[in-house]
């Protein structure tokens, strides 16, 4: 950690002058890795961190192969993307969304590898990441402890299967969240090779695109997605396709009463 | 959870094709290429070195003086735990070797560095049931996408420069036991497949699909009774239902094509073997049982089969009639040999399946006294077919010794072509099975056989032989003998040699006119893959892929015991000559 720091250091002072105001600014989370986290993620773009962008985790990750993250990005004007990182992690990205005509707002699960920093990084149309998170404590091995396979032999059965819900919340937005059957490996447990969700996009009913999400290794397996629009459209496409080439699509409709 | 998301949710499931996935601009390898491929030497895009399958490179600066000086260039490990067999032949283009790995991996590695490029490791389901090893045995490239099939019976398509998968298609359903293993064949802007299976009672088919979209084109299934499929309709039947086949047997006939095919331009032939009728036990199918074990010349048009050559007519030895057919002219004929597991050197008019020769490139041959030449049959020896156990104790029919034994005079290992010294170059095996029948019924996914077996080596001194031999009359030229089973490959030259590798783990490189052996490297594990080599600024250079496997291992009784002490692998390793 600290010989990444000396690193970083060492290569913004040869290339780098805009980074410098960066790290001046101290980490609210006192992250080892966040220098890193700005290198592979902020070079050369605006960003500051921002008490608007919240990340709503529990405190203590009690099952590390997958911890519930919720994050929003409100009041800080239109959000055009939205990034989830892991500091110290195998995988620091766990997803990338592109709200577009969605809330700035997305829930899911991941696989903590140890106790670490989260959080969300949100880009305005300013061109502006304001960054918020949340420190999660946790016994880890999520992405690379062997362990009991959460996908068992009949995994291929279930592959790409999607259950779904909708509901309309109070505040006029509704929520659609799906479960789709994935393993989500990580390519660093029992040999496996990696094996994950890399895109998900969600259409109205007519395939007018919604959002879109890139997920990576860190998402849990058996993935759960939520997301919000406002007023809602009443019913959705999904649309996705994992790394190996697996493509798989799903309808979400009100439930019939 | 469950109870949350329950019922309001229609899930259509894995395998529809994302409309407009593809993004590739088609600007690479082009139709052209590919029928050249033979007669260039600055790349290789084609399994076979040209889709004759002549495995014959014009080059010569790597010849009988200069090969002693042949030297590593870059070796590149597969990684992972994952060292298993590794049948693959190499594809070079446009600077990048791409080749296929174990347990469905495909690798584009920088041909100059020996650096990896990317990699695509399926993840394949538990359920698979790949018979003889987790092997493949190549991919096929086209425009800008480069293609594979995985244990699991998909066939993939990827961009070629960020391996991301353009389209991925199912060949069948791997609990019925389809798999795929074979190098697939473009041919007219289509990716032509066969499928694997059949220890498992599937049913053969040659694909067509679309190079570009993966949609299907046409399907030919191989066993007789089964209709074939022309864009998206019912075609023709193959053959005529129950002539050659008793009752149901058809269902779940066999004759898996799991070696792939080769292309004549010339004629305009797809030439693809079958393999062996389902079950092994021939009792319970008397008949000829077309087309299993028989090579079939068809139509890449509309899939209809154009002739039909049966090797083993009822064929009751595991003796496939896979393997190779080479397509080559010879005294003004347009000839294709191949080389049976059955035992027998066929030499046919690829215009028509007429049999011109036919005769033994291994020292016994128990189940046939010979082929009749004028009807194309072979004349059975009648005591050498296992015992029907429904005339013995219902349990266990007559044994018998057989030769070859089921892994065949010849195997899936690819023999060569040289037009220079017009000899063929074969890597056999001398080896035979004890061999007896047993009841069995088909039953979906569990493996379909009715017979037992145990492999012996004919000779102590060794079992592998690679053979020249003259098509014109059958004649051996010249033998190498090799302690362990050959199951590697051949490639010649103009520099008047010929490459092949050994389980030992040696590639090594003869005169081709004398049998010569000239230089040898051992390359730190068993070579079961075809070589191949090419000219990249200015050198002529050489590859083969190491790593123990196959099926040699996995089932060869006695003949396990040459080949206990070979380790397994995975690697590719590239040669040039030293200055």
């Amino acid at each position: 950690m600290t010989l990444s720091r000396i690193l970083f250091l060492a290569f913004f002072s040869f290339f780098s002058t805009s980074a410098l105001a960066t790290t001046e600014v101290k980490d609210p989370l006192n992250s080892p890795m966040w220098d890193y986290m700005v290198e592979q993620f902020f070079k050369d773009v605006p960003w500051k961190f921002d008490d608007r962008v919240k990340v709503i985790t529990p405190k203590v990750a009690e099952d590390s192969a997958r911890v519930p993250v919720s994050v929003r990005a409100e009041g800080i004007g239109k959000v055009e993307e939205m990034i989830v990182i892991v500091d110290l992690s195998p995988f620091p990205k766990v997803a990338h969304y592109y709200p577009m005509k969605t809330e700035p707002y997305l829930e899911l699960r991941l696989k903590l590898n140890e106790a670490s920093a989260i959080r969300a990084a949100a880009k305005t149309s300013d061109g502006v990441w304001h960054i918020g998170g949340m420190y999660v404590d946790g016994a880890g091995g999520g992405c690379a402890a062997p362990r009991i396979k959460v996908a068992g032999p009949g995994w291929a059965d279930n592959l790409g299967k999607v259950q779904g819900r909708l509901w309309k919340r109070k505040n006029g937005t509704e929520r659609i969240r799906v479960r789709v059957m994935h393993p989500m490996d990580t390519g660093l447990v029992n040999n496996i090779p990696a094996f994950y969700i890399e895109t998900l996009s969600i259409t109205d009913q007519k395939g007018a695109l919604l959002a879109r999400l890139d997920s990576f290794e860190p998402v849990a397996a058996n993935p759960v997605f939520s997301f919000e629009i406002k007023g809602g459209h009443g019913g959705y496409a999904l649309k996705g396709r994992d790394n190996n080439g697996n493509d798989f699509r799903a309808i979400v409709l009100p439930k019939v009463k | 959870m469950k109870r949350t998301l329950a019922a309001t949710t229609i899930a259509l499931g894995v395998g529809a094709l994302l409309a407009g996935a593809s993004t590739a601009s088609y600007a690479g390898v082009t139709e052209q290429d590919i029928l050249n491929d033979a007669k260039t030497t600055h790349q290789i895009v084609t399994n076979g070195m040209g889709t004759q399958g002549q495995r014959y490179s014009p080059l010569k600066k790597i010849n009988t003086d200069t090969v002693s000086k042949l030297v590593p260039a870059w070796s590149f490990s597969m990684g992972g735990e994952k060292q298993r067999g590794l049948e693959a032949q190499p594809i070079i283009y446009d600077g990048v070797m791409y080749i296929t790995g174990s347990y469905s991996r495909l690798f584009a590695i920088d041909i100059k560095t020996g650096h990896e490029i990317w990699e695509y490791n399926a993840r394949l389901a538990e359920g698979m049931m790949p018979c003889c090893d987790v092997i493949n045995r190549g991919a096929a490239i086209y425009g800008d996408m480069v293609y594979f099939g995985t244990l699991d019976a998909k066939l993939i398509a990827l961009d070629r420069k960020t391996g991301k998968v353009i389209w991925k298609k199912k060949l069948g359903d791997y609990k019925a036991g389809y798999s795929y293993s074979a190098a697939p064949l473009i041919v007219k802007g289509k990716i032509i497949t066969g499928v694997s299976g059949g220890e498992f009672g599937i049913v053969g088919r040659v694909d067509a699909r679309d190079a570009i979209t993966g949609d299907l084109v046409w399907s030919r299934p191989v066993i007789e009774g089964h209709m074939g499929t022309l864009n998206g309709k019912p075609s023709t039947m193959t053959g005529v239902k129950n002539a050659t086949w008793p009752g149901d047997m058809w269902k779940s006939g066999g004759g898996a094509t799991w070696l792939g095919g080769t292309y004549d331009q010339e004629t305009d032939l797809l030439f693809f073997g079958t393999g062996n009728p389902a079950p092994w036990n021939s009792h319970l199918r008397k008949g000829d049982n077309l087309y299993a074990a028989s090579r079939l010349a068809i139509n890449p048009d509309n899939g209809e089969i154009v002739w039909h050559y049966q090797t083993t007519p009822r064929e009751s030895w595991d003796y496939d009639g896979v393997n190779e057919v080479i397509s080559y002219n010879l005294d003004g004929k347009k000839l294709a040999a191949t080389a049976d597991r059955n035992g027998f050197f066929y030499v046919l008019d690829r215009t028509n399946g007429k049999l011109q020769n036919a005769t033994p490139f291994v020292d016994k041959i128990s189940w046939a006294k010979g082929i009749d030449l004028k009807t194309g049959r072979p004349i059975f020896d009648p005591a050498n077919r296992p015992g029907d156990p429904a005339k013995g104790d219902g349990k266990k029919g007559t044994q018998i010794f057989a030769v070859p034994a089921f892994l065949g005079g010849k195997n899936q290992m690819p023999m060569a072509y040289s037009p220079d010294t017009s000899l063929f170059y074969v890597p056999a095996n001398q080896w035979g099975m004890d061999l007896w029948n047993e009841p069995t019924t088909y039953k979906k996914g569990a493996a379909y056989l009715g017979a037992g077996f145990t492999m012996k080596p004919l000779y102590d001194t060794h079992v592998g032989e690679l053979k020249a031999i003259d098509p014109r009359t059958g004649k051996i030229v010249w033998q190498y003998n090799n302690k362990a089973p050959l199951w590697g490959g051949v490639l010649t030259t103009g520099g008047n040699l010929v490459f092949t590798g050994t389980p030992e783990g040696y590639l090594k490189a003869f005169d081709a006119k004398t049998g010569k052996e000239l230089w040898k490297f051992n390359t730190g594990s068993g070579v079961v893959a075809p070589p191949v080599t090419w000219e990249m600024d200015g050198e002529q250079y050489v590859a083969v892929g190491s790593g123990w496997g196959g099926a040699v291992p996995l089932w060869g009784g006695e003949v396990a015991k040459l080949v206990k002490n070979f380790n397994q692998g995975g690697s590719v390793w590239v040669f040039k000559l030293s200055h």
